[in-house]
């Protein structure tokens, strides 16, 4: 699966995450149709964005315009690929982890659910790491509290989410799996997906448990 | 062993008790979160570097047992024949992967003595398998150099967290088999 999204996958996702992001920063206030990401010969992302409000008075005296005569509406940030690349290498570990499940209607809807939601927390993951960017060459947050957070919350981004992403949200969104990896394996060969229950099952537990509580039949936890 | 019984389901409902799972799920998110906490602490960084010098110290010593040559110094592993080095940086130790196993361990439903054992054994895999990992690093990075940021990055990274994955599989089922057999006697 890694071969796979190395070599075909990774640029589409790449170009995806782009557009999307571009999208995204068009939605920000005094986002105009200058608002784009490109990407430059090197592979490196460039990104054009309007200056956050808080940034306006550090950009004016970094670039010595205190007369008010130099307007500074833009700035134009230069990333390279290797993190952007790594935000989307949840996909395929997901999918290696999802596709090791029975092929079946759980595993197609966990598969569609959690690549929607690696697309989403992609995007995410790019905009702290915007932010942190900019953080580093202008302060966008002054507080001790509110460095150290962002610091933190970029630590977490680019060394543990991609890899653990995958992993609690394969758990998460596939019962089978995660019956699989937390309750004890039935003695036969593994047949989850969509089995009704066995006669008395239900019964059994009840009685062991001592509830009377009813349990609908092939409920997803 | 009462506790553990009444927090591990029996195969049965699986699909419906899911309680235990969110307990599990709010537990290792919490204490990744204290975990990878720690390891921005300056002390604990210091410790976790002297960690990276030694495993790079038992990376040296093996690659001359077997009549390589190299040179270390501190996270720095160098080769003498073509100059090529390495650095082991905090991404590299497989802190990472021990702060995930441990936090899946202990939030795990399972008796401490259980879960001490399987903390121990983990880190001895996970370790074990880094220090390979470092060591096949080393050596693609000399012959494939193209090849050396892919593995790095992205391909060995994946294997250990499957690896961990399949780990942590093993454990909570030999504890599940443990607790039923418990039951059934």
């Amino acid at each position: 699966m890694l071969a796979l999204w190395w070599l075909l996958l990774l640029n589409p996702l790449l170009d995806m995450l782009r557009v999307s992001a571009e999208l995204a920063l068009r939605a920000l206030p005094r986002a105009g149709a200058l608002t784009r990401i490109t990407e430059e010969a090197g592979g490196d992302w460039a990104i054009r964005m309007p200056l956050p409000n808080p940034l306006e008075a550090a950009a004016r005296q970094m670039f010595g315009s205190s007369q008010g005569q130099v307007k500074t509406r833009f700035l134009t940030l230069r990333l390279p690929r290797g993190l952007f690349i790594r935000f989307t290498m949840a996909m395929p570990l997901f999918w290696a982890i999802v596709l090791a499940a029975p092929l079946g209607w759980r595993t197609v809807r966990a598969m569609l659910e959690g690549t929607a939601l690696l697309g989403v927390l992609a995007l995410v993951s790019s905009a702290l790491y915007v932010a942190h960017t900019l953080q580093q060459q202008m302060p966008l947050v002054t507080s001790r509290a509110g460095v150290f957070l962002l610091d933190f919350s970029h630590y977490l981004n680019t060394d543990a989410l991609p890899y653990v992403a995958a992993i609690v949200l394969a758990l998460w969104l596939h019962a089978d799996l995660r019956s699989q990896v937390f309750f004890r394996r039935p003695a036969g060969p593994a047949q989850l997906e969509d089995r009704p229950p066995r006669r008395g099952e239900g019964n059994e537990r009840r009685g062991r448990k001592g509830k009377g509580k009813k349990r609908g039949r092939g409920a997803a936890s | 062993m009462d506790r553990m019984n009444s927090n591990l389901p029996s195969p049965a409902a699986a699909h419906t008790d899911a309680a235990p799972l969110r307990r599990f799920l709010v537990l290792f998110l919490l204490l990744c979160l204290a975990g990878f906490g720690l390891l921005q602490w300056p002390l604990v960084d210091r410790v976790v570097t002297q960690f990276s010098a030694l495993l790079v110290t038992v990376s040296a010593g093996l690659i001359r047992l077997f009549g390589g040559q190299v040179a270390n110094d501190q996270t720095i592993l160098r080769s003498l024949v073509n100059g090529f080095s390495v650095r082991m940086m905090n991404g590299c130790n497989g802190i990472h992967v021990t702060v995930l196993w441990a936090a899946a361990v202990l939030a795990f439903p399972a008796p401490w003595r259980r879960k001490a054992s399987g903390l121990a054994a983990g880190m001895v895999v996970i370790h074990a398998l880094n220090l390979v990992r470092f060591l096949v690093l080393f050596y693609v990075g000399q012959a494939q150099s193209a090849w050396f940021d892919f593995l790095h990055v992205y391909a060995a990274e994946s294997l250990m967290m499957f690896v961990t994955l399949a780990l942590f599989w093993f454990w909570a089922q030999t504890v599940l088999r443990s607790a039923s057999g418990l039951n059934a006697g």
